[in-house]
């Protein structure tokens, strides 16, 4: 039991009329900075903690793959995809329009990738202009003018490419050019336009004419975030002409995916067929289906 | 990549190539289709010179299309149902020269002749591909699209060359108005879509914008 003399004391307070003690609701701002503040910085708190919780998901290691077999997706023979697809095209200048590949490869997101050049049955373009590094006035010179290229030298080259006149799409190195040519530092410029001479890409050569004729017809192709994509074909190829060009990569890449070592596997998933502003179209594999009422003949010439 | 199913229902508006105004089978007379118009639309390149205002003169829905909506919207059905006949387009810059389809037909009649045809040029969009003079065996009719919306070039030309129509199946139909359901429903979902990222936005500024003023914490 507490002493007397304290019950009196709180009895007399009580007793005594003295304002009672605001409370945080009726007190206004500025009488009670101190409170505000806590109960602000606890609710900033709490939001913090909300965006912790966020997780990010882990990126999958490889590509995803639709099972198409599974799904029924439309896959299109060879014939009906080229039908649809001129019906597409339909009165453009074939200039500017082509047969484009898609393969989706199934892979990992790392590893190594699939890049090479190869020389199509049916090119899609031939007319490409070449310039070669080489001494000038020199007999790989005279051989390589002979031989079709549009530029031929060293330090005149070098000038042009500083100076952005480029006028040409594939560039050469001769070996003996190799040193001058890492000297004029050109990888700055020429390395964003994928120009730049490098022995793993087999432009830099010592037997540059062999090298100009193989690369006039051949066409680059390169894995892209587990997609090869390339210009396959004119618009006026036949069937028979587009399924050799489409034979002949697929094959390329085929045997590329199979020299992989088996830590890194990689395999053809889908094949898409397209033009410059048609749909993408599957392929199924085969020239003409059974059912099919368009003959070959009938999408083959002109538009 | 894309994912499967947008890339089906992709696929499923190819049927806005097989059925509509062109699904048509021409008779095997017809051997090639040339159209010759110009790149802009003065001069009744476009359509029906009858304007009741500028602004229903550009907008497509009161059916003021001409020759260049013919190419676009109706010529892929008619090359989709006839592969093997050659359409050329041909276009320039001069306004003056009327626009012109002609239609090459082989005469019944005809026995095949040994001298060789006048070999037609590729579509071109710098007038290199004119029409060229009719093969001893062929016959010409033109159709001068002056003036006149697609529709009525299409009557025209299904009535000179006695095209068959094809009329969509009933599985066709189905397919299509299932298409249009998916339509109105993707605009609903975009729409509901396009809100909600509106309101995050919203407020993130406005974090964004109560942050910058000096911070909460230091409110004083």
């Amino acid at each position: 039991m507490p002493p007397m003399d304290r019950c009196l004391a709180s009895m007399a307070r009580l007793s005594l009329a003295h304002p009672a003690r605001p409370t945080l609701s009726a007190a206004s701002q500025c009488l009670a900075p101190g409170l505000l503040q806590t109960q602000r910085q606890t609710y900033a708190s709490v939001v913090r903690i909300r965006q912790k919780a966020k997780k990010k998901k882990p990126v999958p290691k490889d590509f995803k793959r639709h099972r198409l077999d599974k799904t029924e997706f439309p896959q299109f023979s060879l014939v009906e995809a080229m039908r649809v697809l001129r019906a597409y095209e339909v009165g453009k200048p074939p200039g500017g329009v082509k047969y484009e590949l898609s393969v989706n490869l199934k892979t990992f997101r790392n590893g190594p990738v699939i890049k090479s050049s190869i020389r199509l049955p049916n090119p899609v373009q031939s007319d490409w202009q070449i310039a070669v590094i080489c001494p000038e006035g020199s007999a790989i010179a005279n051989d390589a003018i002979n031989a079709g290229a549009k530029a031929v030298g060293e330090n005149t080259l070098f000038e042009a490419i500083k100076n952005e006149t480029i006028e040409f799409d594939r560039l050469i190195c001769h070996e003996s050019s190799e040193k001058a040519l890492q000297q004029a530092n050109l990888g700055r410029i020429l390395g964003p336009k994928g120009l730049m001479p490098n022995k793993k890409m087999g432009t830099i050569v010592t037997d540059v004419v062999r090298s100009i004729r193989e690369s006039a017809g051949a066409a680059d192709y390169r894995e892209r975030m587990g997609v090869i994509r390339m210009a396959i074909g004119q618009l006026g190829h036949t069937p028979v002409q587009l399924r050799a060009n489409i034979e002949a990569v697929m094959k390329k890449i085929k045997t590329q995916c199979a020299e992989l070592s088996e830590d890194v596997p990689k395999d053809v998933h889908e094949v898409i067929l397209s033009t410059t502003n048609g749909p993408g179209l599957s392929l199924n594999g085969k020239l003409k289906n059974l059912e099919d009422k368009t003959v070959p003949e009938a999408v083959s010439g002109q538009m | 990549m894309r994912s499967l199913g947008i890339r089906w229902n992709k696929l499923r508006r190819l049927i806005d190539l097989k059925c509509g105004p062109g699904a048509a089978i021409l008779p095997p007379e017809v051997t090639r289709i040339h159209m010759d118009f110009a790149f802009r639309l003065n001069n009744g390149h476009m359509g029906p010179k009858y304007v009741i205002s500028r602004h229903r003169f550009w907008t497509e829905a009161n059916g003021f299309v001409a020759s260049r909506k013919f190419w676009k919207e109706i010529l892929p059905r008619i090359k989709y149902h006839n592969p093997s006949v050659p359409m050329i387009v041909n276009r320039h810059t001069n306004n003056e020269r009327p626009p012109v389809m002609t239609i090459y037909l082989r005469k019944p009649d005809a026995s095949p002749t040994s001298d060789p045809a006048p070999v037609q040029p590729a579509s071109s969009w710098a007038d290199l591909s004119k029409a060229t003079p009719p093969a001893a065996d062929e016959r010409v009719v033109t159709i001068d699209m002056k003036n006149k919306h697609s529709s009525t070039i299409l009557e025209f030309f299904l009535a000179e060359t006695r095209a068959l129509t094809i009329a969509p199946t009933k599985e066709e139909i189905e397919e299509i108005q299932s298409l249009k359901v998916l339509k109105k429903e993707s605009q609903v979902s975009r729409a509901r879509v396009l809100a909600d990222r509106m309101a995050k936005k919203r407020e993130e500024d406005m974090l964004k914008r109560a942050r910058a003023a000096g911070g909460l914490a230091e409110a004083e």
